[in-house]
């Protein structure tokens, strides 16, 4: 579903991603270029650590007075502050038809905050091959042509291949960054092989996984002709209480197997729904500190 | 099978539409999903129900089509083709006693009945249909009618009454059905268990017996009276009808029902059949209510049991007077002895008995009328009677007597007082026997002289003595001690007849018609009598009687009811399954 004109680039819009950002910018810390904390330690200027004096130490990091104290040489530790890539990948197939435009806005509003933040956005459209929604950019001047290509941006192809778009990321990008997928993550391929690349690259991962309600339970009845909104296949089925009880289980049971496979591998998780506003998603975000599987 | 409306059949042309309207319905809902690889792992565990899925399909159309034709031959109003030619019915139901005999709900009213609403039901709108019941009279219950509600509500009314089936109730049933009554086309149908009083019915009765024969046994005949010549000692008459198979034993039971007391109980053999007819002598009897039991189990207990009355030995004490007064006082010794209602008695006499003149105040039987009395005016010379000729024909003093072997010798003219009835005149006018009442006595005055001609020892002479005493005292009308219900008796001038069920009878002919004690109430005195059914063809309920001679009439709901039926409950499945396909 496109969005309508205007929606993403609108002066309410942009006032509720600025809010994101003032949040952001609260719990992150940081007001500078590059000022996306990092765990990485080194030259900086916001104090993260001790450590002992090892021949061949910047002799300037001493600290005299714990010297004076303890009559021992230690050497402080900064935060290394650095210039960070964000990746967004965004599903753009037939089947977040029904949660596009929340699935844009949350787009909309962490690239929003990564471009204030000073740090290198490039955002994808993932189908059946990787298209580019935002080639890399920095800086807040570039808000307003991310958000009018955001806006423009379509569902597309005749399925989502997982696998296939991370190899193709994998060929352009080579430079180790924060991944953000955005997804329903309901790949007939499956999400393994392509969550093992991704995170087998040294990428910062994080899966968002927004749902449509409608894909967690069904409310149909009797019968029916299940059409697949993707490849268009088609199934007659007399729904009963059974057969939904049995999709809602296999729906629960992928959506646990991709939390598990994404603690596995370290990847940051999160799940929503359609009808959460994006705002509470990313305020839920950040005030846990990130996304966590 | 014909249908009377049979260009309702073009209806089945919307088996077309309604089987075009039903693939349009059938074709499910698409429903987009996002996760139909998802989905395709439920497809798989379905697999298994597909085929059922499309038969259910075809199955739902088939049940459609029928329910739509089953519909449109209903409408149709279809017919069973059978012998039925579809005339008038006049329906005749049984409701004599014997149609209450059997189990409960299998009684023959009951099947009767059930007949009957069968026969109704199947009206259909084509006939019409007149119900009577049929048992001491011919009573219509309904007139032709094709209402079906007014007919079920005539034979839901019908009830049995303890009553054979009457002479006249036949005749009348008879006249109908050979038309002598002026009615039209139509068949007569008598729903009857087949037993009692059905003999002699017209050929265009058609006989339809129903049920089983029952094994019974009851009292068919009785009766309860002092025995003459004993003392005090009475006699019970009875017979017995059995319609078991085979030889049954039971107990005759007679108490007292006033003091309890049982005074006979002795075991009885049943024959097959009407078993002889046997008296009981009871001895030291005691006026008053006695029951009868015929301890036996049987489905028909209403002929199981009577209630009597033994009747007060009451004598009528006789004075005799006259010049020769040995053969009037035989004659009465002769009565006393043999346990008859006349006793000499000079004392308390209740009626005298004489020759020549009347004296005292008693009523009085005077013989030979001589000198003067107020009986007679004039009293002339002897004449000769060639013939006697009876003037009031059927009275209790002549009902029993032949006037033409009577020697009235030594009759003479006379004159009888006014208002004396005359009851027997001479060929020439000369009254022979006569009855007057004057300044408050009554008399009846027989003109011949008793010594002469024999007449002494004619048998009329105690006949005649009888009935005149009887006559005078009323006491010819003695009740027996119990009847068979249907018999019609008169109620006496001046009195009443209370039934059991305590309905009184002024006056008229009145039928005892239900078993119990009537009460018969005269200025004075009140008689009690029992009834009882004492009918052998309504006790014997085996195969005898008329054949089963019903030809073929349609009963039972009309197929069209039926189809309709067919049809709501192939749509009740088709709404089960139609639900199961909207609804899951």
């Amino acid at each position: 579903m496109p969005a309508t004109p205007g929606e993403l680039t609108n002066a309410d819009f942009i006032r509720r991603l600025e809010s994101l950002f003032l949040l952001a910018r609260r719990v992150l810390g940081g007001t500078l270029q590059a000022d996306r904390k990092s765990k990485r330690k080194g030259a900086g200027i916001t104090f993260a650590d001790y450590a002992e004096y090892q021949p061949g130490d910047d002799y300037r990091a001493i600290d005299w007075r714990v010297f004076a104290r303890f009559d021992q040489l230690v050497v402080k530790l900064f935060e290394v502050e650095e210039d960070t890539t964000v990746y967004i990948l965004a599903d753009t197939s037939h089947s977040m038809g029904s949660k596009f435009l929340p699935a844009k806005k949350l787009v909309a509003a962490m690239g929003y905050i990564a471009l204030n933040c000073l740090d290198r956005l490039t955002v994808y459209g993932m189908a059946e091959k990787l298209t580019a929604i935002q080639n890399p950019t920095r800086g807040k001047a570039k808000v307003l042509s991310f958000l009018r290509a955001l806006e423009s941006g379509e569902t597309q192809g005749g399925g989502t291949d997982f696998t296939a778009c991370v190899r193709e990321f994998e060929v352009r990008h080579r430079k180790k960054g924060v991944v953000l997928v955005i997804s329903d993550f309901l790949f007939p391929g499956g999400f393994e092989d392509g969550l093992k690349r991704l995170s087998g690259l040294g990428h910062d991962v994080y899966c968002l996984q927004m749902h449509a309600k409608s894909d967690l339970t069904c409310d149909w009845k009797g019968d029916v002709e299940i059409d697949c909104v993707e490849t268009h296949q088609k199934e007659r089925i007399t729904v009963t209480r059974k057969e939904i009880h049995k999709y809602e289980e296999i729906m629960a049971a992928w959506n646990a197997s991709l939390q598990k496979e994404c603690a596995r591998r370290g990847i940051g998780y999160a799940s929503t729904t359609d009808d959460i506003p994006f705002e509470e998603i990313v305020q839920g975000i950040l005030r846990r500190g990130g996304l966590v599987a | 099978m014909t249908f009377l409306a049979p260009g309702l059949l073009w209806g089945l042309l919307t088996l077309i539409p309604i089987a075009a309207i039903f693939f349009l319905k059938v074709r499910p809902r698409r429903k987009q999903t996002n996760a139909f690889f998802l989905w395709q792992k439920v497809f798989e565990d379905k697999k298994s129900s597909a085929l059922f899925r499309r038969l259910r399909d075809l199955f739902s159309l088939i049940l459609m089509l029928l329910a739509a034709a089953a519909i449109v031959f209903a409408m149709s109003r279809p017919r069973i083709d059978d012998d039925d030619d579809g005339r008038d019915l006049l329906v005749v139901v049984d409701i004599s006693a014997s149609m209450s005999a059997g189990p409960v709900d299998e009684r023959g009213i009951d099947l009767a009945r059930q007949k009957a609403e069968g026969i109704v039901t199947a009206l259909n709108g084509t006939r019409r249909m007149a119900l009577a019941s049929f048992g001491d009279t011919l009573e219509f219950a309904s007139h032709l009618s094709d209402s079906p509600r007014d007919l079920l509500q005539s034979v839901r009314s019908l009830e049995t009454r303890d009553v054979p089936v009457s002479e006249v109730a036949r005749r009348t049933l008879n006249q109908y059905a050979s038309g002598d009554n002026g009615g039209g086309n139509y068949r007569v149908i008598l729903l009857t268990d087949g037993h009692g009083g059905l003999e002699g019915l017209n050929e265009n009765i058609e006989v339809m017996r129903l049920g089983d024969p029952i094994e019974n046994a009851g009292l068919v005949e009785a009766d309860f009276g002092w025995i003459p010549g004993k003392s005090n000692s009475a006699g019970f008459f009875y017979r017995i009808a059995s319609s078991f198979s085979e030889t049954k034993q039971a107990e005759l039971e007679l108490r007292n029902a006033e003091t309890g007391g049982i005074a006979r109980l002795l075991p009885v053999t049943l024959e097959p059949g009407l078993t002889e007819p046997r008296v009981l002598e009871i001895g030291e009897a005691e006026p008053g209510r006695w029951i009868v039991s015929l301890n036996i189990a049987d489905d028909f207990p209403k002929d199981n049991e009577i209630e009597m009355i033994l009747p007060e030995q009451k004598k009528i004490p006789v004075r005799v007077s006259a010049r020769q007064t040995y053969f009037f006082q035989r004659c009465l010794e002769a009565f006393d002895l043999a346990g008859g209602i006349l006793t000499q008695s000079s004392e308390d006499a209740e009626l005298m008995l004489g020759q020549g003149a009347p004296d005292g105040e008693e009523p009085a039987l005077v013989f030979g009328p001589d000198g003067e009395s107020p009986f007679w005016t004039s009293l002339g010379d002897p004449v000769e009677v060639l013939a006697a000729r009876v003037i009031v024909e059927g009275h209790p003093v002549l009902k029993h007597l032949d006037l033409e072997g009577m020697p009235f010798v030594g009759a003479r003219s006379l004159t009888p007082p006014e208002g004396a009835i005359i009851l027997a005149k001479s060929e020439s006018g000369v009254p022979l026997i006569y009855k007057s009442s004057q300044e408050g006595r009554t008399a009846i005055v027989v003109n011949l002289d008793p010594s002469l001609g024999d007449f002494f020892l004619s048998p009329w002479f105690p006949v005649l003595v009888h009935d005149a005493a009887r006559h005078l005292k009323s006491r010819e009308g003695d009740w027996k001690a119990v009847y068979p219900t249907g018999t019609v008796v008169q109620v006496p001038n001046g009195g009443t007849i209370t039934k059991p069920g305590g309905d009184v009878i002024e006056s008229g002919p009145v039928q005892l018609d239900e078993p119990g004690l009537f009460s018969l109430s005269l200025p004075g005195q009140t008689t009690l009598f029992g009834a009882s059914l004492l009918h052998p063809g309504e006790s014997l309920l085996d195969d005898s009687g008329p054949e089963n001679s019903a030809e073929d009439v349609a009963s039972g709901n009309p197929p069209a009811l039926w189809l309709l039926i067919i049809a709501l409950i192939i749509i009740a499945v088709e709404s089960i399954l139609y639900h199961r396909r909207k609804l899951g």
